[in-house]
């Protein structure tokens, strides 16, 4: 490691103090859950990684290293915890070399009883701003050759707002397979049948939405549609789940929900991830315990997960996360 | 037929029967999406160019394309004029679409010409070339405002900026991607 990269690992070891601190000032219990576990919530646009681990007896039994936290945090919530972040590894496999990518990176995941994603968004806000200051950063940041104002308040967008705005595209006369199909055409992405609604979608919001986002300021998209499957809360009428995205330059920050607690909608994202999941590189088994906590005993709330090398790559004006993370060894070929 | 996750800049796929180079190739995997790729993409018949985003695990038509090592002649109005250097062959490469490679191609050099129907298309620019400097100022004494680099003018006509201590007749090698100045060479 040469100088200039000490230099970044003492800032991000400020960083990851002063994360603990403005969560212990705010009365959230630290908490730090294994990295292994038996079962994973089934999420079939993630690929995981396989352990293998054997008993005194040499017998061979398969654990799983957690692609988030989620999976134990959700389980201490529903024991009444209350709230509660930590700051851990998480590993996802396969992932392409993007620069914004690592397979062992930093997650910082929080969870706030009795609260809604706007208390959340709320927090994530005042969160950054702490840490700006404490690290003595400037109101303005390069990321990516793209100049962002950072002072707070941060831009915001619903996704409907932002297809209407980027591309003069109504979100809501999507909703349809078919027109969904026709724009994703229209845009010129090949389009098939064996294309899944979310899979449509995102050939419409990567091509024409994405790259045309606003990226002045941080910017948080708000209310994605509820067919695209996750653990968001679902509104009142189905159109619409509870669930921001942050932005800072282009680059995806952080994934909130209000957390659905529907057992029916919880019971159905298991059964049908869980079916996706078998033909993965690596299939593991859903952990239906969970969902049936989810359902019976999680209070009502709201949980963040932000990618911590992502953070400190913006707010340091790095091109590559590699720069942030020591040791990094998986490199950018692109 | 290639997985779209194979795709790299410089692949020739075949689109609604027109052949195509990927110009740029990016990788995106939104939070809660399967993993997507952004590829851009010129059409070597008409120059357009077209973008499309595809999931990685999907495959797609790739165009079937034979390389010819080929000697450059000349232009004129239609056409770049190549011999392959195996079989003695012309080879006229249509110069619609193909503006930017011009500043590449020096006279008697050896290039990859690409052949599809049996027509030539497209021609591969090596990563990294050499080129003569023709035209060069001496650098301005307290220059400070353009840093450390000045526009020079190669043999072909291509402007690319270089280190102050370039002169005329000098020779540079050029990274071809970026135009950017790699070192001075000497013979």
């Amino acid at each position: 490691m040469n100088s200039t990269s000490l230099t970044t690992f003492r800032t991000r070891a400020a960083a990851l103090r002063a994360t603990r601190e403005f969560f212990w000032d705010r009365g959230y219990a630290e908490i730090d859950t294994p990295f292994l576990a038996p079962a994973l919530i089934p999420e079939s646009t993630i690929e995981v990684s396989a352990v293998e681990f054997r008993d005194h007896f040499g017998r061979p039994r398969p654990l799983y290293l957690i692609p988030s936290p989620e999976v134990y945090m959700k389980r201490l919530l529903a024991q009444g915890s209350g709230d509660v972040f930590q700051i851990t590894k998480c590993f996802r496999n396969g992932e392409p070399p993007t620069g914004i990518h690592h397979p062992e990176f930093t997650m910082l995941e929080w969870y706030t009883a009795g609260a809604g994603y706007l208390d959340s968004l709320a927090l994530q806000e005042e969160y950054f701003d702490f840490l700006r200051q404490s690290l003595g950063i400037g109101g303005t940041v390069t990321v990516r050759g793209r100049t962002v104002d950072l002072s707070p308040p941060f831009r915001r967008l619903t996704m409907r707002e932002a297809f209407s705005e980027t591309a003069g595209l109504d979100l809501e006369a999507l909703f349809e397979r078919e027109a969904l199909a026709d724009a994703a055409a229209g845009l010129g992405s090949a389009v098939s049948s064996a294309d899944s609604w979310e899979s449509l979608f995102h050939k419409v919001f990567l091509q024409a939405v994405e790259p045309r986002l606003p990226a002045g300021r941080p910017l948080f998209i708000l209310d994605y549609p509820a067919a695209l499957p996750t653990l968001a809360l679902v509104r009142p009428g189905g159109m619409y789940a509870e669930r921001w995205e942050l932005y800072i330059g282009g680059i995806e920050i952080a994934n909130c929900y209000t957390e659905e607690r529907d057992r029916s909608r919880i019971a159905s994202f298991f059964r049908e991830e869980g079916e996706k999941k078998r033909v993965a590189h690596t299939p593991h088994p859903p952990d239906g315990d969970l969902a049936r906590i989810m359902a019976a005993d999680m209070p009502a709330s709201s949980g963040n997960a932000l990618g911590f090398d992502r953070l400190l790559m913006v707010l340091l004006g790095k091109e590559k996360i590699q720069e942030v993370i020591p040791f990094a060894w998986y490199t950018d070929r692109s | 037929m290639i997985r779209a996750g194979e795709i790299a800049k410089g692949t020739f796929l075949l689109i609604k029967n027109d052949p195509y180079e990927v110009v740029e190739r990016e990788f995106v995997n939104p939070g809660k999406g399967s993993a997507f790729v952004r590829l851009k993409m010129k059409n070597l018949k008409t120059g357009s160019v077209l973008t499309q985003t595809t999931k990685t695990q999907e495959s797609v038509e790739d165009a079937q394309v034979d390389n010819k090592y080929s000697q450059y002649l000349y232009s004129d109005d239609q056409f770049f004029h190549f011999m392959d250097t195996k079989t003695y062959e012309q080879l006229e490469v249509p110069k619609h679409g193909l503006d930017d490679k011009k500043g590449f191609l020096k006279e008697g050099e050896v290039y990859q010409v690409v052949i599809w129907e049996n027509q030539p298309i497209n021609i591969v620019i090596p990563y990294k070339m050499v080129f003569a400097v023709t035209e060069a100022q001496n650098a301005i004494k307290g220059d400070t405002v353009s840093g450390s680099t000045k526009p020079v003018t190669l043999e072909t006509g291509l402007v690319v900026r270089v280190p102050l201590f370039i002169k005329q007749g000098d020779k540079v090698r050029i990274n071809t991607e970026t135009m950017d100045y790699v070192e001075r060479v000497t013979d």
